[in-house]
């Protein structure tokens, strides 16, 4: 067995040592773990690469269908609208209104009239790690700052501005965001595993709306790449939050029902957001895909999608977090390699800290199952 | 004979106290019987002491009536630890610690130049509030907030000092046993123990454990029968109920109500809340820190800045500050703690009324916010937080910081772990005490701060519900001995204190309730 990455980091090259074999440079692997571009220049056309059965690759051939935060939004509302029109059930919305700009700016424009007094959180549609991010909370604010400067735009340097959620839900008068890690190893049928271990990342200071902080990434943002130049931040534990001690302080302060359904809710909003963009990923059958969701939580305990990135972060800021980020590749391995190995249609059971969130063709074949039933004993 | 006067007016207070608690109770009850005496006259024939009963619980007076007997009954039923102690060399140790402790306080403010206590500078923080018509992109910018501690400031004492005060209180009998404590001091027994803490028997069911263990139906429905039977007893109001409970562990979302109850806080539909004098209370205390300094604030706040490394407790580093600056102003501390920490160091100042300082008469020590730390996975208010916290180290935790002789104190509960381990497994005290290690050396923080920093916040909490439960603080013992004999197979190839403490680095993992059932019978079922 060989692998291959174009990644440096302990998690990556511990775990395939140890799992996967002898190192290669040539396109003789059996495992290639990649970065986006890289794993998608393998599936170019021009290339005519014709992966053998026994090659796994870390990301489907598309994906900006999920991670493109204005593209998620668009295929997440077609969805539920879909979803409404078919079922009479209640639609779960759990995505705020998202628009590119300057290219919807008209319908930005009607969505912040209908609701004058939100705020608006802009940021490139390029770019990561907390730079160029403003929150607008007045439409001329912005129309000054655009002025002259939208004609000229090109499409890659088109900004994403979405509502935002200005009352989060605060521990210790903190904000903070989840990070959860979802693995799939297919599209069609979907199945999706979530991982035990998560955290909730805080800002360093405290939470205060007002128009004073606007400017103040401490307060809104909770980004490590941001809250790492803050003269709060701590080494020792980076602002993270284990995610067992997210539920345990929400169970005591909220109440055990609304722990439960906020953890609910959360999954469900995983496989929902994947079942919205099924029909549009590339599902082949040599790629699985494991995610890095941001999640805000606002007061009410309702979560919100804020993005899905297709390589999270995998290099360690502590001693913790360099625990855990070893568990979830070894993890990922673990999966991969025995659905490969073992039997390719069914779900791994007890796979470390994954466990399976959905699968589709269990759920098919158990409702053919209870459908089966009643006629049986009908006869 | 200043001394006993103090201990006169402590016993004063006491009985006023009781007065107090007791004419409250007759006003409940006698409003009780007069609404319950309409209904009951109505009848048509006299009424039986089941018609009373019923009459009470209807007009929901059955609730508040237990609450306030159960409350006398605790009130004349806590004995205080006073006066001095019944072993003149642990008297003297005790004399000599609390001087040595002041002598350093005085060390530092003079050496610091600051008096004990002086009027606070008031800092203002500008900011700018005017909304603008630019959009401002989000910069990372310096922004000021006032230093807490001066660098190079010092703690008075750690838990190494306070080993090390342990260790030199001579023995009256000369006993050369293999322990730091040389006294020979009355211990409960393994069977005692068992008998004690038989609701822990693996025979029965426990939180911490069988909601989180086997199969997972099987858990689910334990964990859900569990919470039922919790809200059943905290509806009941009956205190004695909920503690018994509370022995085999409380559900995270009942632990905010059933701690209040345990803790004798006033009753709240909403557990989170506190009483409108609570409130006033508290404000009243955070209005004291804000006007007037103390030497001992910035000791404080140093321990507090331990909690903002702490990957568990860093989100709460704010709400920890203020509640410990809080406390050690609260002048209700001395007059209610089970035992007196610290000797008061008089103070002549205007503006603190005589009062000595700290006025809680405790004095800032290395891990002492550890007391407070893990109730912030329980109240999420700071005023609530405060109450919880002020009244577990009362009852509880001011224990774990004297140096007497009394039952369920700091020194019988080391002498217990000693004792403990040495019974257990022989060959590792033994094997440690020849490598230098001692094991108390090691065991003291934990037993010292209620197992804070060893374990995860959730452990310690299924801990704490068991201290609350059994009203008891042998169990910290009992836990640490188990702990040593658990990892004895690692412990046996150390060579160093070093070594030994690095050892326990992974104490997270450690969970509360299979160790103390492992050590009490590990004959298992």
């Amino acid at each position: 067995m060989k692998w291959k990455s174009d990644s440096e980091v302990q998690a990556i090259v511990q775990n395939f040592s140890r799992r996967c074999g002898a190192r290669t440079e040539g396109d003789d692997w059996n495992v290639f773990w990649g970065h986006p571009w890289n794993v998608q220049r393998l599936f170019h056309p021009d290339l005519g690469t014709r992966l053998r059965d026994d090659q796994l690759v870390n990301h489907f051939p598309n994906h900006l269908e999920l991670t493109r935060k204005d593209q998620m939004v668009k295929n997440v509302k077609r969805w539920l609208r879909e979803q409404g029109r078919d079922k009479q059930r209640e639609v779960f919305d759990f995505v705020p209104v998202t628009h590119l700009l300057p290219a919807d700016y008209s319908l930005f424009v009607e969505e912040f009239r209908r609701c004058p007094r939100a705020t608006w959180i802009m940021k490139p549609a390029n770019a990561a790690q907390g730079r160029g991010i403003f929150l607008v909370t007045k439409l001329h604010q912005l129309r000054k700052w655009s002025a002259g400067r939208w004609a000229a735009t090109k499409a890659s340097e088109s900004y994403v501005i979405s509502r935002y959620v200005d009352r989060p839900h605060l521990v210790g008068g903190r904000k903070y965001d989840l990070r959860l890690y979802v693995l799939v190893t297919s599209y069609r049928p979907l199945r999706v595993y979530k991982h035990r271990e998560g955290f909730a990342r805080f800002c360093t200071s405290k939470y205060d709306p007002s128009p004073a902080n606007l400017g103040n990434p401490f307060v809104h943002l909770t980004n490590v790449a941001v809250q790492k130049h803050g003269k709060d931040y701590n080494q020792h534990h980076g602002g993270k939050w284990n995610l067992r001690h997210c539920r345990l302080h929400v169970e005591a302060t909220r109440g055990r029902a609304a722990a439960a359904r906020l953890f609910a809710d959360m999954d469900r909003l995983i496989v929902d957001s994947l079942r919205a963009v099924q029909a549009q990923i590339i599902n082949d059958r040599h790629c699985f895909e494991c995610y890095g969701y941001d999640v805000l939580v606002d007061d009410d305990l309702k979560p919100w999608l804020v993005e899905v990135n297709a390589s999270p972060s995998l290099s360690a800021t502590t001693r913790a977090d360099r625990v855990m980020k070893l568990a979830l590749i070894r993890d990922v391995l673990d999966v991969v390699l025995r659905e490969g190995t073992e039997a390719r249609d069914r779900p791994m059971r007890g796979a470390g800290g994954f466990a399976v969130l959905y699968d589709e063709a269990g759920e098919r074949s158990a409702a053919a199952a209870a459908a089966a039933k009643p006629r049986k004993r009908g006869r | 004979m200043a001394a006993q006067a103090a201990d006169a007016n402590e016993q004063n207070d006491q009985l006023r106290k009781a007065v107090e608690q007791a004419l409250a109770a007759s006003f409940v009850a006698r409003r009780a019987k007069a609404d319950v005496a309409k209904d009951l006259l109505n009848k048509d024939r006299p009424p039986t002491a089941d018609d009373i009963r019923q009459a009470l619980e209807d007009g929901g007076w059955a609730k508040e009536l237990r609450i306030k007997v159960h409350e006398l009954h605790k009130q004349a039923t806590t004995e205080k630890i006073l006066g001095k102690d019944s072993l003149a060399s642990v008297q003297k140790a005790r004399k000599q610690w609390e001087a040595s402790i002041n002598d350093e306080l005085r060390a530092i403010a003079s050496e610091r130049r600051v008096p004990l206590v002086r009027k606070r500078k008031k800092i203002v923080i500008k900011k700018k509030e005017e909304e603008t018509d630019e959009l401002i992109e989000m910069k990372v910018e310096e922004i000021l907030s006032p230093t807490l501690v001066t660098p190079g400031t010092r703690f008075l004492f750690d838990s190494d000092d306070l080993l090390d005060a342990i260790s030199h209180i001579e023995s009256p009998s000369n006993n050369e046993g293999w322990g730091l404590v040389k006294l020979q001091l009355r211990t409960a027994t393994l069977t005692e123990l068992r008998d004690k803490y038989k609701e822990l028997h693996p025979s029965k069911r426990q939180y911490g454990v069988d909601d989180v263990t086997g199969d997972p139906r099987d858990k689910a429905k334990f964990a859900d029968a569990w919470h039922e039977l919790g809200e059943k007893c905290l509806a009941e109001g009956h205190i004695p109920l909920a503690r018994t409970y509370a022995r085999r562990g409380v559900p995270p979302s009942l632990r905010p109500a059933v701690y209040r109850s345990l803790l004798g806080l006033p009753h709240m539909e909403d557990a989170q809340a506190t009483s409108a004098f609570e409130e006033r209370y508290y404000e009243d205390l955070r209005d004291r820190v804000d006007s007037i300094e103390l030497v001992t604030d910035e000791l404080y706040q140093m321990d507090v800045q331990h909690v903002a490394d702490d990957d568990t407790y860093f989100i709460f580093d704010e709400m920890l500050g203020n509640c410990v600056l809080a406390f050690s102003r609260d002048s209700w501390v001395p007059k209610n703690c089970v035992v007196k920490t610290h000797a008061p160091l008089p103070c002549e100042n205007d503006l603190m009324k005589g009062q000595p300082v700290p006025p809680c008469g405790v004095q800032p020590f290395r891990g002492f916010v550890s007391y407070a730390a893990p109730l912030t996975f329980v109240f999420g208010r700071e005023t609530s937080l405060y109450f919880a916290f002020r009244a577990f180290y009362a009852q509880h935790f001011c224990r774990l910081n004297v140096l007497r002789t009394n039952q369920n104190t700091l020194l019988p509960l080391c002498a217990l772990f000693e004792r403990l381990v040495i019974e257990h497994h022989p060959r590792l005290f033994f094997y440690l005490v020849q490598v230098g290690v001692d094991p108390l050396a090691i065991a003291l923080p934990w037993i010292q701060f209620g197992f804070v920093g060893l374990l995860d916040v959730e452990q310690v909490l299924l801990l704490w519900d068991r201290l609350l439960g059994f009203e008891d603080l042998a169990l910290l013992s009992v836990l640490a001995a188990a702990i040593f004999v658990y990892r004895s197979e690692k412990l046996l190839q150390c060579s160093s204190l070093e070594e030994a403490r690095e050892m326990f680095a992974d104490g997270a993992v450690l969970e509360v309730v299979p160790l103390l059932q492992t050590f009490l019978w590990p004959e298992g079922l």
